[in-house]
């Protein structure tokens, strides 16, 4: 986006996330051109000052988007095509972790297996990067996770998702920490017989501040440790389908059988906690940290 | 069986209100602060989801809006009912998606008195919602209960909350219902679209690359237009993946420890 020489906004706001903490646009006169479209009429200027600023819904701004014409001579073909290869090369391929369970060889497994509509559901942890970057979703209205990085919402949605799309298959993809702050809501999937599929990936801590901590206070080890129940026998005592998967060869089965139990189901699937990321361990990270700090 | 005499207690005709706007799904910890409005909701046509705990109900109805466009709808009791439900509350708020969150409220005779769960709605709520109210009158739930949808969807979406007195529920009153509420467009003017075509044409002019941001939903428009141009499409929010797999088969954002 730096690179950029005009950025068309429709919709967004360009907030602290995407804007990687508002340094890719100066704050409040941008260095690119930019043309922000949005329809609050308070957002137009809150931050960044636009070149153009338009006040429009999505949809009607697209509308009259057919007034312009489009190009003939594109001359960052070559880029975009250099881009998506780029794309490809990062997300098509589970990466090597730690442990006898990788998340991405489970995600890259789904996101071919799923159906196109299927609607997948997240909370907010580190779980979810490899489901981010993993799985491709192929409709719009497909992905329910919270931009404001709320955890615990990966469950409810998925219960709201197939209260409204009965007939569609709802995956929920949970943390261990994130499920338990609304885990309660599994006995409504139960109450309503919705079969939901919860991907339960347990590292046994809050991993996310787990790796913030490993960053800024490396081997100080606080807070961030959890003991956790038996996730497959609570689903069984709520009424639902419970199964265990300690390693990547047992998933696809317990999904099939999560599946053909026709009841919310939860997979309660265990990772090492060294797997922080799908690039990265808890143990280079503490190291990298040591080392900076000499 | 309602009495044939015309009259409806607030409850119903909170839940009539929200038959009219099209309301399908209402998530709720059900409370007895509001036992008239639930008893509105007896024998409705609309679904009701009963949940375990209000930041589990907020969230559902979160979804629900962010899946339709319209507003969510959750119930929730006073004072913790509430606390709890500001979880799905506040996402609304952060993510834009339409939700109005009804809550019950002490009586009407007993208000600032800090009476038994009483909450000031408007202060609690204040920084979190786009709107908040109370109803105090039955004779105002259509005209209040339509702003509120309004409100909730049009402009930049955004939570609402409607605070319920709970001997309001219970009164009955003579009034007609207000008709459905419609999402408001706003278009752009000629001007600036032909200010946008002069700023296209000079970047198109350079070597770089025009990067197009996307964070709403309604896409089969914008993937029509952007057909045969020229730009790369990114999703400039998190967890907002699936808008740019229906532009491009793919997206570039790769912020990995900055978005978990």
């Amino acid at each position: 986006m730096k690179a950029a020489d005009l950025i068309l906004l429709i919709g967004g706001r360009l907030g602290e996330w995407p804007s990687q903490g508002y340094t890719l646009l100066d704050v409040p006169v941008p260095k690119q051109t930019l043309i922000h479209v949005h329809p609050g009429i308070e957002e137009l200027g809150r931050v960044y000052r636009p070149h153009l600023a338009i006040h429009a819904t999505p949809t009607a701004f697209v509308a009259a988007l057919g007034q312009i014409a489009a190009p003939n001579d594109i001359r960052w073909r070559d880029e975009t095509k250099a881009a998506h290869a780029d794309y490809r090369a990062f997300s098509d391929k589970p990466t090597v972790v730690p442990g006898p369970v990788n998340l991405g060889e489970i995600v890259v497994g789904l996101r071919d297996a799923l159906p196109d509509d299927a609607v997948v559901t997240t909370g907010a942890g580190n779980f979810s990067i490899w489901v981010q970057r993993f799985h491709r979703y192929r409709r719009y209205g497909t992905q329910y996770a919270p931009a404001s990085g709320s955890m615990g919402y990966g469950l409810p949605a998925a219960v709201a998702m197939k209260r409204l799309y009965p007939q569609r298959t709802v995956v929920a993809f949970c943390g261990d920490g994130d499920f338990m702050m609304t885990g309660q809501e599994f006995a409504t999937a139960v109450q309503y017989d919705l079969p939901i599929i919860v991907i339960l990936v347990d590292n046994s801590m809050y991993g996310t501040i787990r790796m913030h901590q490993e960053r800024h206070h490396p081997g100080r080890v606080i807070a961030t440790t959890l003991r956790n129940p038996d996730f497959a026998a609570y689903a069984k005592a709520f009424g639902g389908f419970g199964v265990t998967v300690e390693k990547t060869a047992d998933f696809a089965p317990a999904f099939k059988a999560a599946q053909q139990s026709g009841k919310p189901a939860i997979i309660h699937v265990k990772v090492a906690s060294e797997a922080i990321t799908p690039s990265t361990t808890l143990e280079a990270i503490r190291k990298q940290a040591q080392a900076a700090q000499g | 069986m309602r009495p044939s005499d015309g009259m409806r207690t607030g409850g119903e005709v909170l839940a009539d209100q929200l038959v009219i706007h099209g309301v399908r799904h209402v998530f709720c910890v059900p409370g007895e602060s509001y036992i008239a409005a639930l008893d509105g909701l007896y024998g409705s046509p609309i679904e009701l989801t009963v949940c375990r705990q209000e930041g589990g109900a907020s969230m559902m109805a979160e979804a629900i809006g962010k899946a339709t466009g319209r507003p969510g709808i959750c119930f929730v009791t006073r004072g913790p009912g509430a606390t709890n439900a500001s979880a799905g509350l506040h996402i609304a708020r952060q993510d834009s998606t339409p939700m109005i969150l009804f809550v019950g409220q002490v009586g009407r005779d007993m208000r600032e008195r800090e009476a038994f769960q009483e909450l000031d709605y408007r202060a609690v709520f204040g920084s979190i919602a786009k709107w908040v109210t109370e109803i105090d009158d039955p004779a105002r739930i259509p005209e209040l209960v339509s702003r509120a949808f309004s409100i909730a969807t049009n402009g930049r979406p955004g939570p609402v909350v409607v605070a319920l007195p709970e001997d309001m529920l219970a009164e009955r009153v003579t009034v007609a219902d207000a008709p459905a509420f419609e999402p408001v467009e706003t278009w752009p003017g000629a001007a600036e679209i032909e200010r946008m075509r002069q700023l296209l044409a000079a970047a198109a002019g350079n070597h770089h690359r025009p990067l197009v941001g996307s964070g709403e939903r309604r896409v089969d428009a914008l993937r029509r237009a952007l057909r045969h141009s020229a730009g790369d499409v990114v999703p400039p929010q998190p967890r907002r993946r699936s808008v740019a797999s229906e532009l491009c088969g793919r997206s570039q954002q790769r912020s990995e420890s900055k978005t978990p």
